[in-house]
């Protein structure tokens, strides 16, 4: 751990490479092996129960790019950056990702899913209400971000979520209002409800990294509220549970989900610092070390495992079939999924320490070169 | 040096922070007094015949003497710029900082006890004051940089501006206290205590140290007011910020309300 970066938590580099494997498993077995051997149009995450710590992912990643923002801006001050530096900085890297998630969108996604609102184009506009929660009490941040959860719901109900979604699919039409309405509620990572996630993961950092067990009751009051949310789903009025008759969802984020999936993330954000941040704990040393180089270059790997799997399923598609798609979520089985997967994260972490070996150009160095 | 000192020597209290310097008479002895501030004074009391008492010695010679045999145990524990030695009437009485003598016949060795411990009581009073003051002055800057930085830093230092300026007033309080003995007239008819406490006190500049000690305690309490004050004013505007940011996220949350109910109702016919 000698390498690290000074400010660098190794909890934070170890949650988010778990975070980046687990969603390229679920990334691989879903648009590789959705469907396959059926047509019954489901994905693992809503028909298989051991398929859900695989929801995880995607709030512990977003939960994350909060807590680094508030870890940025701290070393950014302590580098004596001016406020008006910091907030350039913050802008850039907004717009950064949001178009970087646009031109992904078309180059993997194919164009007619420019405006599907996938994670990317979220953190990028995450990163610019952090710009503005940022001075603002903690306290305000913790409001809105419950605000966020709290009205949600009322959104889904009053937009008609479930029209705008086919075959676990989002489908939306090239429309001002759905482009808009897609954004803030039915896109697949949508302001309302998962802002809530990168608002409280940054203002909750100095809390739970400040080397005390003392917040860990937090994170299993929010496991304790999905339980009972869940539990009387049935009982609860549309403008809460936004007309979905499933109480955990993914897609949409249900109460419940956002509930839990925070729960968790404070948990392990709590644990993990706790067991592998003192500086000297041999219990973490190899695994931070695996990890350290595919947190660093998370983006990147965001990007390669998209291109890794989707780009040859879409190239065979086309080749076999003449139609691109044809071969989405039947292409394989999904134990050779799992198997792609697993040797893809290998690659990766080889791949990341190699790029931070030979300073090799990532996402990640365009984007400080960029923004910074 | 026939006297026994032993009354002196019986009064001993805590451990001594050394031994008898070398040289002296058999009969001095040296014993420890506790000052303000759980500082103590080691006090080396050296009974010595007069002239008219002893025929076999001049006290002048014996005097020179022990002069030197004392500022050089004065000097070994201190500076020996704030060594002062004092001959009066037959007797002598040496000082510094955590150290005295006195020396002289014994009847007189009381009452130049008396104006030592006193005279060191209050010395030491005024040099922790001094010694406060300056710790405070270092902070000053410190201060001063949290008057003009951001909120968060103010909130920080909030609770060491209010320790600051508590410890202010305290030196304030104490310095106040300390004037009227420091600033006493000569006391008529003089007697050989009265001399010993007033040379003393002239000597080791007590009263210029007193008033520039004063001076330096209300820069500090000025400046830790006012300090105080600025991080007080910074905890209201922020309480008041966080209620116009609270109210600002309401609006914002019902504006976004509002904007998806109007775009949801464009498709319906």
């Amino acid at each position: 751990m000698s390498s690290r970066s000074p400010g660098r938590e190794a909890s934070i580099d170890v949650l988010r490479a778990a975070a980046i494997a687990l969603m390229v498993l679920v990334h691989f077995v879903e648009n590789l092996s959705g469907q396959y051997g059926g047509d019954d149009g489901t994905l693992p995450g809503v028909s298989r129960s051991w398929w859900l710590p695989m929801g995880l992912a995607a709030p512990v990643f977003t939960f994350l790019s909060g807590v680094s923002y508030r870890l940025l801006c701290a070393a950014h001050r302590r580098r004596g950056w001016t406020d008006t530096a910091l907030s350039k900085s913050t802008v850039r890297r907004g717009f950064f990702l949001i178009g970087l998630g646009f031109l992904f969108n078309v180059v993997v996604w194919l164009p007619e899913d420019v405006f599907n609102w996938d994670i990317l184009t979220f953190i990028g506009g995450g990163i610019l209400v952090m710009e503005v929660a940022r001075r603002m009490p903690d306290g305000v941040v913790f409001l809105a971000a419950a605000l966020v959860i709290a009205v949600a719901p009322a959104m889904r109900d009053a937009t008609g979520y479930a029209e705008y979604w086919v075959a676990g699919s989002y489908d939306y039409d090239f429309t001002l209002a759905d482009v808009a309405i897609g954004w803030l509620v039915t896109g697949y990572f949508p302001i309302f409800p998962w802002l809530a996630y990168p608002l409280i993961g940054f203002a909750a950092a100095p809390s739970l990294l400040s080397g005390s067990w003392r917040r860990l009751p937090i994170g299993i009051v929010l496991l304790a509220a999905s339980a009972m949310v869940t539990l009387g789903w049935s009982a609860l009025p549309a403008v809460v549970t936004g007309g979905a008759v499933t109480a955990w969802t993914m897609f949409p984020a249900s109460t419940a989900y956002v509930l839990g999936t925070l729960g968790a993330t404070w948990l392990a954000v709590t644990v993990m610092h706790q067991l592998l941040d003192d500086g000297d704990s041999p219990r973490g040393h190899w695994l931070v070390s695996w990890a350290t180089p595919l947190s660093r270059h998370s983006l990147s790997m965001y990007l390669l495992h998209h291109v890794a799997h989707i780009w040859p399923l879409w190239a065979y598609g086309l080749a076999t079939t003449g139609d691109a798609r044809s071969l989405w979520q039947k292409a394989i089985a999904p134990a050779a999924s799992v198997a792609l997967a697993a040797v893809f994260v290998v690659a990766a972490a080889e791949i990341c320490r190699a790029a931070d070996r030979w300073h090799i150009p990532t996402a990640e160095s365009f984007m400080r070169w960029l923004c910074d | 040096m026939t006297s026994d000192p032993r009354p002196h020597a019986e009064r001993s209290h805590d451990s001594l922070s050394g031994a008898l310097p070398a040289g002296l008479p058999t009969a001095a002895a040296m014993h420890r007094r506790p000052l303000a501030g759980g500082e103590g004074l080691d006090l080396l009391v050296v009974p010595m015949e007069s002239p008219a008492a002893s025929a076999s010695m001049t006290i002048d010679v014996d005097a020179t003497a022990v002069t030197v045999i004392l500022r050089d145990w004065l000097t070994a524990a201190a500076d020996s710029r704030s060594a002062v030695v004092i001959p009066l009437y037959d007797c002598l009485v040496a000082w510094a900082p955590g150290r005295a003598a006195i020396g002289g016949p014994p009847d007189r060795l009381a009452a130049l006890e008396i104006a030592v411990v006193e005279f060191a009581t209050r010395e030491a009073e005024l040099r922790e004051a001094e010694r406060r003051a300056a710790v405070l002055l270092e902070a000053i800057d410190g201060d001063l940089a949290t008057d003009e930085s951001d909120d968060g830093r103010a909130r920080e230092h909030g609770p060491a501006l209010a320790s600051r300026y508590r410890e202010a007033v305290a030196i304030g309080r104490r310095l106040s206290l300390l004037a009227s003995a420091v600033h006493a007239p000569p006391v008529h008819p003089p007697t050989l205590a009265s001399q010993v406490g007033e040379r003393l006190r002239d000597r080791t500049r007590l009263v210029e140290r007193h008033e520039l000690a004063r001076e330096r305690g209300e820069l500090v309490e000025r400046v830790a007011e006012a300090s105080r004050q600025r991080a007080l004013e910074l905890s209201v505007a922020r309480q008041q910020m966080g209620l116009e940011w609270a109210i600002v996220v309401l609006l914002v949350v019902q504006t976004a309300i509002l904007v998806v109910d109007l775009l949801s109702r464009r498709g319906t016919p």
